[in-house]
């Protein structure tokens, strides 16, 4: 046996894979082709000028008949009986009557009384985001006027819990959806169910966050303590609670004793993007709140509690980078720095990079599945109060384009679920507005 | 295939060069023909969908494309381990077909579970040389070892599995 014999069990790959994967990656390529705005903006305005014709002879030869398929496919099916349980679930829009600007055709009667969002709605849809998912919802934001061509949504950035208790609240023009980094808690649901708020609940996908260096690095068995000991600007000064400290730390070793004696050198992702503020909340927070007196903040003084848990030191010790592949070239040349990047990215860069710890836990998706990884959190959606564009923007959050294998939250660092399970949420959320009623 | 224009690479020329390498890759990798295809088009749609992140100044493009290969296999591989013993590989059904494909794929299953026999490190350096036809030096690359290690270590395997294989002869 030589190298030829072994050579020789290659063979080409079938005709009708080559042409299938060719034509699979056209479609992908077509799938992020973005139309021309100004051919969508003549489509959408023929289809508008045209609808609206179409819609005039109908109402001149229909007459006086009230007929429900005028009004917007999702009042339609609240205004149904009720006879399936995917009408009884959707929220019924607001309805309030809208002034007809002009005299009516002789012998048509005055309809039935329009939801004022039905028409052009002076309120844009509300978002509720915290700090980590605002990149995400902005990023859907984005999309939802490219290709729906939707106003801008409003979007606000909260506090979980304060997010669930406005989506809860009694107020008519309550906020329409939240994005959230935990799931509802039973008595926030409660809350919903009291003030007569119905909720629809879908999981997006987890946020994990990967502590790793270049590849001829020596690993170092870091934990949350450490990172938030080596980033924080300030720590809580020891035995004198109430006061803090300037980072004092030069070295990992001073920061732990059992690490190396290496310089605290840390590229990581902008805090302000989403895997920024993932870093802060999964590693740095995580830590603070071993603290007591800090901990304790939270409720009494947010944003001492802020200052103290949130601030990364800005004396050259964190870097900021984005990621990408100029990032490895640089954790190459220079093997003492430490890289804090999402774990889609660490996948891809595996073998170019140093394994990774987190408190002695490798990061898989076994081990985010199983809650041993800390630096892990599933992020969530919440659609409640109707809006003309909710369905649009459900539509665009669960679709392929953002959350399908190579969906570009994925860029955001969010790890999408897998293909079947997006589809079971996808139909549940979008389009039965399947309603929350208990937490399993 | 109209890939985009502004991309760096010339992709109808990637798709046509590099496509059988990879499928070949996966054949060698998995010992069988099974979920080859599957692995295929997952890499090809991974490297497709970010091909932005893509710097020619980091390394070649096959370079790149095998490592994204890489990441899948280590994935399926991980996925698969504890469902089936390798040794299955040599019951492996084979799709109906010539004959001559039959007794090839016949050869590549018993080969197969002579590699299995090897450490990852052996079997992923099989998979690259002679399935995927990378050379010495784009394989040092890959995986992190010298060039000449990437030899010495080859021609040790191919010696253990010469004398494996005539051994195993009728």
């Amino acid at each position: 046996m030589n190298d030829d014999f072994l050579f020789q069990f290659r063979r080409d790959p079938p005709r009708r894979f080559v042409g299938y994967l060719r034509e699979r990656l056209e479609r992908i390529a077509l799938s992020q082709t973005v139309f021309p705005r100004s051919t969508l903006r003549a489509f959408v305005l023929g289809l508008l000028v045209g609808g609206g014709a179409l819609a005039g002879v109908w109402l001149w030869l229909d007459g006086a008949s009230v007929d429900r398929s005028e009004l917007p496919r999702e009042q339609v099916r609240a205004a149904a009986p009720t006879s399936t349980p995917s009408a009884a679930l959707i929220e019924k829009p607001p309805q309030t009557p809208v002034e007809r600007s002009s005299p009516l055709p002789v012998g048509i009667e005055p309809r039935d009384p329009q939801p004022a969002s039905a028409g052009p709605s002076k309120r844009s849809l509300h978002v509720i985001a915290d700090a980590t998912t605002h990149a995400l919802v902005a990023s859907v934001a984005r999309m939802l006027k490219q290709y729906w061509g939707k106003a801008a949504p409003q979007v606000e950035s909260l506090a979980t819990s304060a997010a669930f208790a406005r989506i809860c609240s009694r107020l008519e023009e309550g906020p329409n959806i939240a994005i959230t980094a935990r799931r509802i808690r039973a008595e926030e649901l409660q809350a919903c169910v009291r003030a007569g708020r119905s909720v629809s609940e879908g999981a997006l996908g987890r946020q994990a966050l990967v502590l790793t260096a270049g590849r001829q690095s020596a690993l170092m068995k870091l934990s949350p303590q450490d990172v938030y000991r080596a980033l924080a600007r300030e720590l809580p000064a020891r035995g004198q609670p109430g006061r803090t400290v300037s980072n004092p730390f030069r070295t990992w070793n001073s920061v732990n004793g059992a690490l190396d004696f290496r310089p605290i050198e840390v590229i990581g992702p902008p805090i302000k993007s989403a895997q920024g503020q993932a870093l802060v909340y999964l590693l740095m927070e995580a830590a603070c709140d071993a603290t007591p007196w800090v901990k304790a903040l939270k409720m009494t003084d947010y944003e001492e509690y802020r200052r103290i848990c949130h601030s990364i030191r800005e004396d050259g010790a964190y870097v900021e980078a984005p990621q990408t592949a100029a990032l490895v070239t640089r954790l190459w040349a220079e093997p003492y720095h430490v890289a804090v990047v999402d774990y889609s990215f660490y996948e891809q860069h595996r073998y170019e990079l140093a394994p990774s710890l987190l408190s002695g836990v490798e990061p898989s998706p076994q081990t985010f599945e199983s809650g041993e990884y800390a630096a892990v959190r599933m992020l969530y959606a919440y659609a409640s109060a109707w809006h003309a564009d909710r369905t649009a923007y459900l539509q665009e959050l669960f679709g392929e384009r953002a959350l399908g294998l190579y969906g570009y939250l994925g860029d955001e660092g969010l790890m999408t679920l897998d293909e079947r399970q997006r589809r079971a949420i996808y139909a549940d959320v979008v389009m039965r507005g399947k309603r929350l009623e208990s937490l399993q | 295939m109209q890939f985009l224009p502004r991309a760096e690479a010339d992709w109808d020329a990637v798709y046509a060069n590099q496509l059988p390498r990879i499928f070949n890759y996966f054949r060698y990798r998995l010992g069988s023909d099974i979920d080859v295809e599957e692995l295929t088009s997952r890499t090809f749609e991974k490297a497709w969908r970010s091909r932005q992140l893509f710097r020619r100044d980091l390394a070649g493009f096959s370079t790149w494309l095998f490592t994204i290969a890489q990441n899948v296999a280590t994935d399926h591989l991980r996925s698969r381990r504890g469902h089936a013993p390798l040794d299955a590989a040599l019951h492996v059904p084979v799709d109906g077909g010539p004959a001559v494909e039959a007794e090839r794929s016949s050869d590549l299953a018993r080969l197969a579970a002579l590699t299995a026999g090897l450490p990852e490190r052996e079997q992923e350096l099989i998979a690259l040389k002679y399935g995927a036809g990378v050379s010495n030096r784009d394989i040092a690359q890959l995986t992190g070892l010298s060039e000449s290690n990437v030899g010495t270590i080859l021609h040790r395997v191919v010696q253990t599995l010469r004398s494996q294989w005539e051994g195993q002869q009728p």
